[in-house]
């Protein structure tokens, strides 16, 4: 455990210079509050929008579905790599696979996640 | 090629959920028309096929209950593993049935309600019949997946959408705490095969690890508990619980109360007996037993206590039923933590108690929210002359939940508690014996409801269907508390296939 010591001290050095530094600039410092200096800061104008913006909804779905499949297809490039050694066996695998994988795509597209509008 | 064909013939229970599964996503797409309720007979009679295939594996396994190869190098069969199978296919036909006759659910086109119940039944089936981790963590995640969208199926609702995400929110924070102790453990060990851990000596296992640095590995060791605690919702992981069963479509409650449960509890159990009590066990290891039957205990009183005492301040009958159920919890803890067979034995057999009388609890709440449109104890006065067949198999739930002769929960309490004094733990089992008698008092607040009120003529009609299984539950609740033997063999004979020391004979 001794060889760990090291680290412990290291963290708490941090945290007390970084705690320290909190607490004393909050005590000691000199608060003179206007309007001014507590309005939002964003180069001099009035924000005009959230910053993080909003997003249709139909994007999120998109992006669910590519992930999704997406990380399915990672399961075909070593099949591809491998497909000789593996024969028939193999290939029934990945077809029961694709079948339960196909499923999925149905059910999606019949829900209509692939509707654009 | 042969043995993997041969192999594949074991999972042939899994198989055959995996197929229903899809079957069901594919039928409710093709037919499109809104009444699913050909898929929930589909569902039920799939379990029913699968509990024969089930019950034929019980046979087929011979007097040591287990096969003796791990099959694909990952799932044990044996007869442990079977047991929770033939638990959840149970639970999972009355849950089926459940769906059918809730009158709120037809408005909703409900073919994925079956669909994911089948889904979580295949977590549940894997992570019961393994000793690899890997394998455990997977199929511990598919019940979680499915059950958070199970959670929060009433969309519009926001008491449903709120369940779904407390539920979400605290799984994964759990399964990131039990990934990262199985990480630990693996790191320690070398292995994610538990019984290599606990009976690896040279370099491997823990035995190794607890001579030289038993800190980490105690570490880690409760880190993976932890993670086990929140399915099972022991304190303090519990925090979920009320708000989760709550929030969540009562069949759905049904299915977390009981099969997944239950689950929590068949890979919480097969992780204490791998790691400390199975025959082989390197001394060094099988020393900590103890210490982690301390734990275990600690946990157990405190979780039977703070359950009751909440339960008893509800006056939501839903809530009411999840602090029960984690008070429930508890006396099963007290089986882990006398870490004997007995005692392994004795939660195993309260669990399965708990599935007859836990499943007509919440029957009860749902014919009761059918008909009244209300899940307050208040709302419930006076209907017991009015729904009397129901609400009198109520009754035997409650006198069974309490722990009273003559129904199966009081031959549950029984044997847990003669497991707990065996093994030295009679103050847990004093506690648990004042906690029975604490939760008199909120049972039995519910029965006053019933019968000593008088009705104010608002509620409709009950649905009969639901009633008649309500009452076969009941019936079965006395009549396995009557004739427990066969029901006690079998879960002894469960808890042997683990490769714990036998049972003695006496007993």
């Amino acid at each position: 455990m001794n060889e760990y010591i090291g680290i412990a001290v290291s963290f708490l050095l941090a945290g007390g210079v970084a705690g320290a530094m909190v607490f004393l600039g909050s005590t000691l410092g000199k608060k003179n509050p206007t309007p001014e200096k507590l309005a939002p800061f964003e180069c001099g104008k009035e924000p005009f929008a959230i910053p993080m913006g909003r997003l249709a909804i139909k994007f999120y779905l998109t992006a669910i579905l590519f992930i999704l499949f997406d990380v399915e297809l990672v399961f075909l490039y070593p099949w591809a790599v491998v497909y000789r050694s593996l024969g028939f066996l193999g290939l029934t695998e990945m077809g029961i696979f694709l079948v339960v994988l196909m499923v999925g795509y149905i059910y999606a597209w019949r829900n209509g996640a692939l509707d654009w509008n | 090629m042969n043995d993997y064909i041969e192999a594949l013939g074991y999972l042939a229970p899994e198989l055959a959920l995996t197929a229903l599964a899809m079957v069901i996503l594919v039928w409710d797409l093709l037919k499109k028309g809104r009444d699913s309720s050909h898929l929930g007979y589909a569902t039920v009679a799939g379990m029913a096929v699968i509990a024969w295939m089930l019950l034929g594996q019980w046979d087929s396994l011979g007097d040591s209950g287990r096969h003796p190869e791990t099959i694909l190098g990952m799932v044990v069969i044996d007869r442990f593993g079977t047991f929770f199978k033939l638990f959840t296919v149970g639970s999972l036909a009355v849950v089926a049935l459940y769906v059918l006759f809730d009158k709120r659910e037809r408005k909703h086109g409900i073919g994925e309600y079956y669909f994911l119940l089948v889904g979580a039944a295949i977590g549940i089936f894997f992570m019961v019949s393994t000793n690899n981790l890997l394998l455990l963590m997977l199929g511990l995640e598919l019940l979680s997946l499915a059950s958070y969208s199970l959670a929060g199926f009433h969309k519009g609702d926001k008491r449903s959408a709120e369940a779904a995400l407390k539920y979400i929110v605290f799984g994964g924070l759990s399964a990131g705490v039990m990934l990262y102790g199985i990480s630990l453990l693996y790191g320690l060990t070398g292995t994610i095969d538990l019984n290599a851990m606990g009976t690896g000596s040279e370099g491997v296992g823990l035995a190794a690890q607890f001579a030289t640095s038993p800190v980490p590995v105690a570490v880690a060791v409760v880190l993976v508990l932890a993670g086990f605690a929140y399915k099972v919702s022991v304190v303090p992981f519990h925090f979920w619980t009320p708000d989760v069963y709550q929030g969540a479509p009562t069949p759905v409650t049904t299915f977390l109360a009981v099969a997944s449960k239950a689950a929590g509890f068949a890979v919480l159990l097969r992780f204490i007996g791998a790691l400390f009590m199975v025959e082989g066990v390197q001394e060094t290891v099988m020393a900590y037993s103890e210490r982690i039957g301390l734990l275990l205990a600690i946990l157990a009183a405190v979780t039977m206590t703070l359950g009751n005492l909440s339960a008893l301040r509800q006056t939501n009958l839903k809530r009411m039923l999840a602090y029960s159920s984690i008070a429930h919890a508890g006396y099963v803890m007290i089986g882990l933590a006398a870490m004997t067979t007995q005692g392994f034995s004795a939660a195993v057999f309260y669990l399965a108690a708990y599935y007859f009388m836990n499943l007509g609890a919440f029957g009860f709440l749902l014919y009761f929210e059918g008909a009244a449109g209300s899940e307050d104890v208040a709302s419930l006065k006076g209907l017991g002359w009015r729904y009397p067949v129901v609400s009198i198999a109520m009754v035997v739930f409650l006198i069974s939940l309490t722990g009273l002769p003559p129904t199966v929960g009081f031959y549950g309490k029984l044997v847990l508690f003669y497991a707990g004094v065996d093994a030295g733990l009679a103050w847990l089992v004093v506690v648990a014996g004042l906690n029975s008698a604490l939760s008199l008092f909120y049972y039995f607040r519910i029965v006053k409801s019933l019968f000593l009120a008088q009705a104010d003529d608002k509620s409709g009609d009950g649905e009969p269907g639901l009633g008649g299984l309500i009452a076969v539950l009941s019936v079965a609740t006395i009549v396995v508390g009557l004739f427990s033997g066969p029901l006690q063999r079998w879960s002894d004979s469960g808890t042997e296939s683990l490769g714990l020391p036998p049972l003695e004979e006496s007993k």
